[in-house]
């Protein structure tokens, strides 16, 4: 007996490699906002051919629904009626970064967990496990390319009280050196040559969270980590790594490999190398580089 | 009354070469237009069960003339001969052959011929021919018991007297059908010698005997020397050796027959078994084995019928007249299935051997059948008649398996069946060990069937049959961020497995009343977990289905029946809210995911039915019918009443119409708090059919049906919210859906047996839905609006057969993506979808062909197939596979040309 053939698609760019507008990452700063703390909203954006990007920031006091492109179902007004205090702007201006400052008190949020906010009309269940949600959004346009990012942002509840912690990214390495932060890195390379990539994490980057109702068992356990990995030259051999407590170890999810381009001329300017790290309940960190490409003396 | 039909067998005849009498017969029908409407119901034939050989007469030995007289013969419902007319006789005869064909005639022994399980009384067409005894001067003749010829004429035979006679030896042996070793009961063996013995008398010679029921023959006193053996049966290849016959030995033989046809299934009623439905289509096995692409598995073949929807690569799904595929019920031997395929729809759970037939309706099914509001599909167990130990081998390149049967006594039969894929073998010798994906379980499946049979008279017939499946799947991700690192997990497994015990009882009295028992337990465990996704569901299942029918006269049948299904489940579930048909394809979400365990939860359901075949006046069936069920997971008693109409307009045309409201439960999880809403309510459907049936000629037949389908109450998601505990929940589902399905079949079929057979199906149809909510119409996710599928298999002299299928079907509707947008929460872009299904993927066109060779060796007979799949390497849409934002995307590809080969042993 003997079979021949099986089907197959065509193959699309990858998600690490940089090519067109994107967002890379959103981090809020502290991840929980407190009630009437200003909290810091950034943005990791990549642009091609260094083309200006124009920003906008918006919030929704509840989850807004992606598949309906983050539009929020509540106006100034029903937020309002909702939050029992006036909003006038959902706006959140349109600079490299916005400041948000929750007017949610922490036992308003622990009461729309527990009641919902169907009265707003807004009819989606919102899911408190890591405290109450809301979405950021984020418009960016770059040249004639745009794209819109939302983001969840988890306001602490009284059943939520531990806040979360942003994970950070210590060191990036690629060949075996270290990057200097700010700076461009010369580096000197045959085209399709591997190279190691890797990051350094401090030693308490997962923190341990409590286990959601969503998941078997009860009690704590560690964060799960997602490193995404970009390069706007040459390609990463992964996308993302994972670390998952009990499933993989912390060292493997650090370590990727990036291939130099395959073609004899370098691109012009430097290759952008973006690692993010992600936490599971909305901490969010990264680490950005530059390297300018060599020829092999 | 006598109940007149016709099936379409035909048994090959053929001229020996030595003097014989060969038969020939088929079954014919009454000529009524209103009994033509019988004549396409035979479930089973009626079979030869001790053959009658009658003498040449005597006074027409020296003729040298040959006849043939047909007779037209009376069958009981007992299978006895109860009476005979000469119907032809060619050429003009001498009485004394007529006179020895009806002599003959009383001899015959058949089993009874079946309507649906029931024995009826049907006539017969039987044909003798006599063929002159070659002259042989000096022959000696022997009277023996049991009709062999007796030659006195001395012209022909010697006489005993003055004929010195030397010393003898004995012969024993046997005659066994050639591949099939089943004993040949009744058939004449001839002895004769053409040159002196070695006593230097005998020649001329003459010996006969009729083997018995096992086959076995014996003659004593054959004088020494070299004498040729004539062995010839109807139906049969002629056979012929010589034999050295020497003094005090015992020759001891098995001489092996051969059929014209060796198709192990070819004993085929090529006509549709007794319908009262509007549309039912039967696949027998003999057609199921042979149909390209479909491997020989009996339901895969269904996907080849008007009216059933091509699903995507690698589903099994049935889908019905625009029916979502649970809307459609399978069931096996009477009762209800979880599922009839194994991973991916490459195979169904049953084996071709363990199945008689397959009986599909697309749509307005009797009272009988319930629980469903798409069509139905019902498997028919074969009846085990083993003679002897047997079975078949079968390897092909998915799995392998066996089924061995054996008789237990005179009424009794037992049969094993068992089948195991090893694509883990191949995937372990053949994939890397470092790959990024390593199988814990390589993807595997097995099956098996254990049937008993006991029929110890024709009016008591109880069969057993253990059945189930179990298919495993287990993957370890090495990077768990290559399956989603959301999961947060790196294992993946699925597992499926099912079983039933099945205990059916029939009653027979009489052709007027019977009644059959059905009985069923079983249990269904379906489990999947990839990192926090997970579920892992068990169903117990007990069902007791009892039909009685009495039937008064020719004009009245009633049949009653009830049916009581009884379900406990228990599990744990841990996913978010399922997509149901309509809805985009979006990214899990994660954070919607909803976890609940359940013990013991019990689902009742009752049913009862009534049904009435009336045939009130020449040619018109009228088969109003009402079932009443009790939905035990909605709380909820349906009535459905519903109607078939068959007029036969002519001897070779009807006109048919039906309609019927049907009713099913929503969906498993979606009556379940948290995964749905437990006050969902039975979903609907009325059907309406009409059409005609044309025999155009005897093998030819054309079905044009019409059909409209309104379905309302469907289980559809919506945006609502419900207040429970003060707090404002979604309501996630309601029952606001609505659909409309509006179509026409035509089916062209040509049964010729094993010659040539086949059909040409098209489909046209609409098929649309109408969410909760909404405002329009939308397309059902798998709305074909062309569906043509040509099958046929042509027989190329004894041992070949080419098979050839076609297919172009229009593509699925397909909701396109116009943007999509960053989550950023979770590294990754979520699709924004325009309208739903307001777009069509590519048509669908291939052609499979098949070729089967087999072998015929005395103890077993091999097969041979290659199957060749999209011969001319069609490159066919199955989806879209897009680029991470959505933004670019390109046609995912069905297989290229496939070659299958398999082999198949008759044992």
């Amino acid at each position: 007996m003997w079979l021949l053939g099986v089907g197959c698609a065509d193959e699309f760019a990858p998600y690490s490699q940089l090519d067109r507008l994107r967002v890379l990452a959103i981090q809020s700063e502290p991840p929980n906002p407190r009630p009437n703390e200003p909290t810091q909203i950034s943005a990791l954006v990549f642009a091609p051919d260094g083309n200006t990007v124009m920003r906008q920031w918006s919030w929704c006091p509840v989850l807004a629904p992606a598949n309906d492109r983050y539009r929020c179902p509540l106006d100034e007004t029903m937020t309002s009626n909702v939050l029992g205090q006036t909003v006038t702007s959902l706006e959140l201006g349109a600079e490299e970064s916005a400041v948000f400052v929750s007017p949610l008190s922490q036992e308003t949020a622990s009461l729309l967990c527990t009641v919902g906010v169907g009265t707003a009309g807004y009819t989606g269940a919102p899911d408190c496990d890591d405290g109450f949600p809301l979405t950021m959004v984020l418009d960016v346009t770059a040249g004639t390319q745009s794209l819109r990012a939302g983001f969840t942002v988890y306001l602490p509840t009284n059943s939520n009280p531990e806040p979360n912690m942003n994970p950070k990214i210590a060191e990036f390495s690629l060949g075996g050196l270290p990057l200097m932060p700010g700076e461009i890195t010369a580096l000197t390379v045959l085209p399709g040559t591997p190279l190691a990539a890797s990051v350094s994490l401090p030693e308490d980057v997962a923190e341990f969270r409590p286990i959601p109702p969503s998941e078997a068992g009860s009690g704590s356990r560690l964060e799960r980590l997602t490193l995404s990995w970009f390069a706007s030259a040459g390609r990463m051999e992964k996308d993302r790594t994972v670390f998952i407590d009990g499933v993989s170890s912390p060292g493997e999810s650090t370590r990727n490999t990036w291939t130099a381009p395959e073609t004899k001329v370098w691109p012009p300017g430097p290759v952008f190398f973006h690692v993010v790290i992600r936490d599971d309940r909305g901490g969010v960190g990264w680490i950005s580089h530059r390297v300018q490409l060599e020829s092999q003396p | 009354m006598k109940w007149s039909v016709n099936f379409l067998v035909f048994f090959i005849t053929f001229a020996p070469n030595a003097w014989a009498i060969d038969e020939a017969r088929s079954v014919t029908k009454k000529n009524t237009a209103e009994e033509t409407l019988d004549v396409t119901r035979l479930t089973r034939p009626p079979t030869v069960l001790r053959a009658a050989n009658p003498s040449y007469p005597q006074t027409m030995l020296g003729s040298g003339e040959d006849a043939e007289v047909t007779l037209l013969v009376d069958i009981s419902d007992r299978g006895e001969v109860t009476g005979a007319t000469v119907m032809n006789a060619e050429p003009v005869v001498d009485d004394s052959f007529r006179q020895a064909a009806l002599d003959a005639a009383y001899s015959l022994e058949f089993s009874p011929a079946e309507i649906d399980d029931q024995p009826v009384a049907v006539q017969v067409y039987y044909t003798f021919k006599f063929k002159a005894p070659k002259p042989v001067v000096g022959t000696e003749s022997t009277s023996r018991d049991g009709g062999v010829v007796t030659v006195t004429n001395p012209t022909w035979a010697a006489s005993d007297a003055g004929i010195p006679m030397g010393p003898t030896a004995p012969i024993r042996g046997r005659i066994l059908e050639r591949g099939t070793r089943v004993p040949m009961q009744g058939v004449s063996v001839v002895l004769y010698r053409e040159t002196a013995g070695d006593a230097g008398v005998g020649a001329g010679d003459l010996r006969e005997v009729e083997t018995n029921l096992e086959g076995f023959f014996e003659i004593v006193d054959l004088t020494p020397g070299r004498w040729t053996v004539v062995i010839e049966s109807p139906g049969y290849r002629p056979y012929k050796t010589d034999e050295l016959v020497q003094v005090n030995e015992q020759l001891t033989v098995t001489y092996y027959i051969e059929r014209l046809s060796n198709n192990p299934y070819d004993v085929v009623v090529s006509a549709v078994r007794p319908q009262k439905e509007v549309s039912r289509t039967v696949l027998n096995r003999a057609t199921i084995d042979k149909i390209p692409g479909a491997g020989g598995d009996p339901l895969t073949v269904v996907q080849n019928l008007a009216g059933v929807a091509r699903v995507t690569l690698g589903q099994g799904d049935l889908i019905v007249r625009g029916s979502a595929p649970r809307d459609t019920r399978v069931y096996i031997g009477g009762v209800d299935v979880p599922t009839v395929y194994h991973f991916g729809g490459l195979r169904s759970v049953l084996p071709l051997p363990v199945v008689e037939s397959i009986d599909f309706v697309p749509g307005n099914f009797s009272a009988y059948y319930g629980r469903g509001t798409g069509g139905i599909v019902d498997v028919s167990l074969a009846r085990r008649d083993p003679k002897r130990i047997g079975g078949t081998v079968d390897v092909n390149v998915l799995d392998a398996g066996f089924f061995i049967e054996m008789p237990v006594g005179k009424h009794a039969a037992i049969g094993l069946a068992a089948r195991r894929s090893y694509i883990d073998t191949l995937l372990k010798a053949f994939y890397p060990s470092d790959a990024e994906v390593g199988f814990q379980t390589a993807p595997r499946y097995y099956d098996y069937q254990l049937l008993g049979q006991y029929r110890p008279s024709r009016r008591h017939d109880v069969r057993f049959m253990f059945f189930g499946s179990d298919d495993q799947l287990k993957l370890l991700f090495k990077d768990p961020a290559a399956f989603d690192p959301q999961a947060g997990g790196n294992q993946f497994g699925i597992s499926t497995t099912f079983y039933r015990s099945l205990l059916s009882y029939s009653y027979t009295r009489n052709e007027n009343l019977t009644n059959v028992l059905r009985l069923s337990q079983g249990r269904n465990w379906l489990a999947f977990g990839i990192g926090v996704l997970s579920f892992d569901i068990s169903v117990y299942s007990s069902q007791v289905r009892d039909t009685f029918r009495y039937r008064w006269g020719e004009h009245v049948a009633l049949s009653v029946g009830m049916d009581f299904l009884f379900q406990r489940g228990s599990g744990a579930i841990a996913l978010p809210p399922r997509q149901k048909e309509g809805q985009a394809p979006s990214n899990t979400d994660y954070q919607a995911i909803q976890r609940t365990t359940f013990n013991r939860l019990d689902w009742w359901s009752p049913a009862g039915f009534v049904e009435l075949e009336l045939r009130p006046f020449k040619g018109l069936l009228a088969v109003p019918g009402f079932r009443v069920d009790y939905l035990g997971r909605v709380n909820e008693t349906t009535l459905e009443p519903r109607l078939a109409l068959r007029q036969t307009v002519s001897s070779f045309s009807i006109l048919k119409a039906g309609v019927g409201l049907y009713h099913q439960e929503p969906d498993f999880g979606e009556d379940y708090p948290k995964f749905g809403n437990p006050n969902l309510t039975a979903e609907s459907a009325w059907h309406f059919s009409a059409g005609s049936e044309l025999r155009i000629q005897r093998a030819l037949s054309f079905d044009a049906t019409f059909f409209y389908k309104a379905m309302s109450h469907l289980v559809s998601p919506t945006e609502a919210t419900v207040i429970e505990n003060g707090s404002v929940q979604p309501l996630i589902y309601d029952n606001g859906g609505k659909g409309r399905v509006l179509g026409m079949e035509l089916l062209l079929r040509h049964d010729g047996g094993d010659r040539l057979s086949g059909w040409i199906a098209y489909t046209l149809s609409r098929a649309q839905r109408r969410d909760s909510g909404a405002q329009r119409d939308r397309l059902f996710d798998f709305d074909q609006t062309h569906i043509l599928t040509a099958v046929g298999n042509v027989r190329l002299g004894e041992r070949w057969t080419v098979g050839a299928r076609f297919r172009f079907v229009s593509g699925n509707p397909r909701t396109p993506i116009t943007a999509s947008v960053m989550n950023a929460s979770v590294d990754r872009y979520e699709p924004i979808f325009g309208q739903v299904n307001s777009v069509r993927n590519d048509s669908f066109h291939q052609l499979d062909l098949r070729v089967d060779r087999s072998w015929l060796f005395n103890r077993y007979i091999l097969h041979a197939y290659l199957d060749v799949q999209n011969v001319y390497n069609r490159s066919n849409a199955e989806g879209l596979a897009y680029s991470y934002d959505y933004s670019q995307s390109s046609p995912q590809r069905g297989l290229p040309i496939l070659a299958i080969f398999g082999v198949k042993a008759d044992l």
